[in-house]
């Protein structure tokens, strides 16, 4: 647990470009902030409000090289970071920077190789111009070889174009209307390439519930994994988050109702993927040779689970079922089911339809038990976008909700919410066991009330009854 | 990397428990300067150990599990849960000294011990020892012990039984079975 409040000493902050990928707006501030903390990088970024997350370039600030490449290392969202030498409107206005900028450049001019690039996101630079700008450059006066594959030093020169209006038919029509045009070294690249290494569809072991590679990789970020911590997901169901976090460090757990899900065992024929090998998750762990840090899977309903204590984990990072694709179940009677006097203890568990918001809720209640102070939730909440509102998300006073960030399916949406355990939580979460379980059956009850149609029960969020308006492809029920 | 058969475990239990040692499964991470050469043979070594179900469940996990039947929670009695005809195993696990550490407090000492006693192993001491915050030889030694205990001893295939209501949770395949029956929620 890296302290961050060190005193910060008086290093002077020099400025660098970093050129995002252009999808998943809404993560990319939650994962650089997230990348930050978790790295220890103190950076400097602007404000939300003056962020345009419509421009793949954001201008920050930091210390130097290796903090650059410190979040390289992580962000996925990141395609790479640049040192900037220089910034301007046009290109006039940035040859003007650039050369103000001299002293930090002047080192590679006697000797590095270089090479000189042209980016621009959201368009492409005509041919023809290509020559006359890079001879625009020409005041650099580099002195060493042109080497264009591994070169000591890589300029490159970024225009940044709005995102392109639907009717242009013309390249050249928009050229040279970029909004700001950006020149410097080349430092790193960003984790795009972990997008390929943990994609789905190669791993040895998938489900079709299995989350998408980028995805987990973001949620990794946002629950801060990294060495030496304790990673939980209560629905591991296949195990997608498990490997993103170990990759990035952290000792992970998971647990499951269903065991033959983790298993990887002939079982439903919706468990396993008909183009995926056998071992469960345990194989789909070594080939990432990631078993190493893969403490233990469990067979159980994560709410009627006999933790000794809580405090103890970093982070839980899941995607809970919504009932779907996986159905949503816990453990308990049918309402109005009577147990049998004469039951045998290896009968089958009974299972009950586990509702949405009591999902949410328990699931929250078990973070603020398990988690330590500083300790991340990280987790998918599906909603309807005709009716979201921002208080559907559960709350909880300790906890604070970090980031909301949201993946557009058009008529429903799943939001990555992320919540941190307050720091001031210390010792609360020693919490007599007895109480905390009568805590959560009393809000299960409330919930439970609530949707027996009382009339005096809140307005329902729009997760409620998720299931049967996906089915019902989300036309309202006239009421 | 094609997967590999996997040869089953013949499980040969005696009336308690048996520790089998089974050789140490051989992951060779790369390392940045390691040659061609180093890396094939590397590969060529590790296609001979046969790839396997993780094995669990880890002290760790059991000194952090209690019953939680019904009545059970509040009673006293309900942790740690007793291990019956178990089939140990040692499996590797990564070394974080901060970690252990930090996870060192959480730790319920004597519910370990009794464990570890109960599976044969003598390693660590009755009483919980101090650790210091400095890092010499023997507090290395200590929490390579103590790693080696709470991480890499690990149960493939045995019970779990809670000494309160004797429910029995399986562990098979390394994976234990939590789950309740109908009149235990």
């Amino acid at each position: 647990m890296a302290d961050n409040s060190k005193p910060s000493e008086a290093v002077p902050l020099l400025p660098y470009l970093i050129l995002f990928s252009q999808s998943l707006l809404s993560y990319r501030l939650p994962e650089l902030d997230s990348i930050a903390l978790v790295t220890n990088v103190p950076l400097v970024r602007p404000p939300d409000e003056l962020c345009n997350l419509q421009s793949a370039c954001m201008v920050v600030h930091l210390r130097g090289d290796e903090d650059a490449r410190k979040l390289g290392s992580r962000g996925v969202l990141v395609k790479s970071i640049y040192e900037l030498y220089g910034l301007g409107k046009t290109y006039d206005e940035l040859h003007i920077d650039v050369q103000a900028s001299r002293s930090r450049w002047a080192k590679y001019v006697p000797d590095a190789s270089y090479a000189l690039d042209i980016l621009a996101p959201n368009h492409s630079v005509p041919r023809e111009r290509w020559a006359e700008t890079l001879k625009g450059f020409g005041y650099l006066s580099l002195s060493g070889r042109v080497d264009l594959k591994n070169p000591d030093v890589r300029l490159v020169t970024v225009e940044d174009y709005p995102p392109k209006a639907a009717n242009v038919g013309v390249k050249a029509f928009n050229d040279l209307r970029f909004r700001n045009v950006f020149f410097g070294r080349k430092v790193c690249d960003g984790q795009r390439d972990l997008i390929k290494k943990f994609d789905v569809k190669k791993r040895r072991y998938f489900g079709n519930t299995s989350m998408e590679a980028e995805i987990s990789i973001l949620m990794a970020n946002q629950a801060l994994a990294g060495p030496g911590k304790l990673h939980y997901d209560p629905f591991a169901g296949t195990g997608s988050m498990l490997y993103l976090s170990a990759h990035f460090g952290s000792y992970v757990f998971g647990s499951d109702l269903d065991g033959r899900q983790m298993r990887g065992q002939a079982g439903a024929d919706r468990i396993k993927h008909p183009k995926a090998g056998d071992g469960g998750i345990s194989a789909a762990a070594e080939s990432y040779r990631l078993q190493n840090r893969f403490i233990d899977l469990l067979t159980a309903d994560v709410t009627r689970v006999g933790w000794r204590r809580g405090g103890i984990l970093d982070g839980i990072i899941t995607d809970p079922p919504y009932g779907v694709r996986a159905g949503a179940k816990r453990l308990g009677l049918a309402p109005g089911a009577v147990v049998p006097p004469n039951l045998k203890p290896t009968s089958f568990p009974p299972i009950q339809d586990y509702a949405l918001p009591s999902l949410a809720s328990d699931l929250l209640l078990t973070a603020f038990h398990l988690l330590r102070p500083g300790g991340r939730l990280v987790y998918f909440l599906p909603t309807v976008n005709d009716e979201y509102q921002p208080t559907d998300v559960p709350e909880h006073p300790g906890m604070r909700l970090v980031a909301n960030s949201i993946q557009d399916f058009g008529k429903w949406a799943r939001r990555l919410i992320t919540m941190e355990k307050k720091r001031d939580m210390e010792g609360v979460e020693e919490a007599d066991e007895e109480e905390l379980i009568a805590a959560m059956r009393r809000l299960k009850a409330d919930w439970e009330e609530a949707e027996m149609g009382k009339p005096e029960a809140a307005r329902s969020v729009s997760h409620q009854d998720f299931r049967v308006k996906y089915f019902n492809r989300f036309t309202p029920v006239a009421r | 990397m094609k997967a590999v058969a996997r040869r089953k475990s013949k499980s040969r239990t005696l009336s308690n428990l048996r520790i089998s040692p089974r050789p140490r499964n051989l992951y060779v991470a790369a390392h940045p300067r390691s040659s061609n050469a180093d890396l094939f043979f590397a590969f060529l070594l590790q296609s001979l150990f046969v790839p396997r179900y993780l094995s669990m469940v880890r002290l760790i996990t059991h000194n952090l599990l209690t019953c939680a039947v019904k009545g059970c929670v509040g009673s006293g009695r309900n942790f740690p849960l007793q291990f019956k005809n178990v089939q140990l195993e040692i499996r590797e696990a990564e070394f974080n000294p901060a970690f252990l550490r930090n996870f060192f407090n959480k730790l319920d000492w004597p519910a370990l011990i009794s464990s570890l006693r109960e599976l044969g192993d003598t390693s660590l001491p009755d009483t919980r020892p101090e650790l210091s915050a400095d890092e010499n030889e023997a507090q290395e030694e200590f929490l390579k012990l103590l790693h080696r205990a709470l991480l890499e001893l690990s149960v493939k295939e045995g019970e779990m039984v809670c000494q309160n209501c004797g429910h029995v949770y399986p562990i098979r395949d390394g994976i234990p079975n939590m789950l309740l029956a109908a009149h235990e929620v």
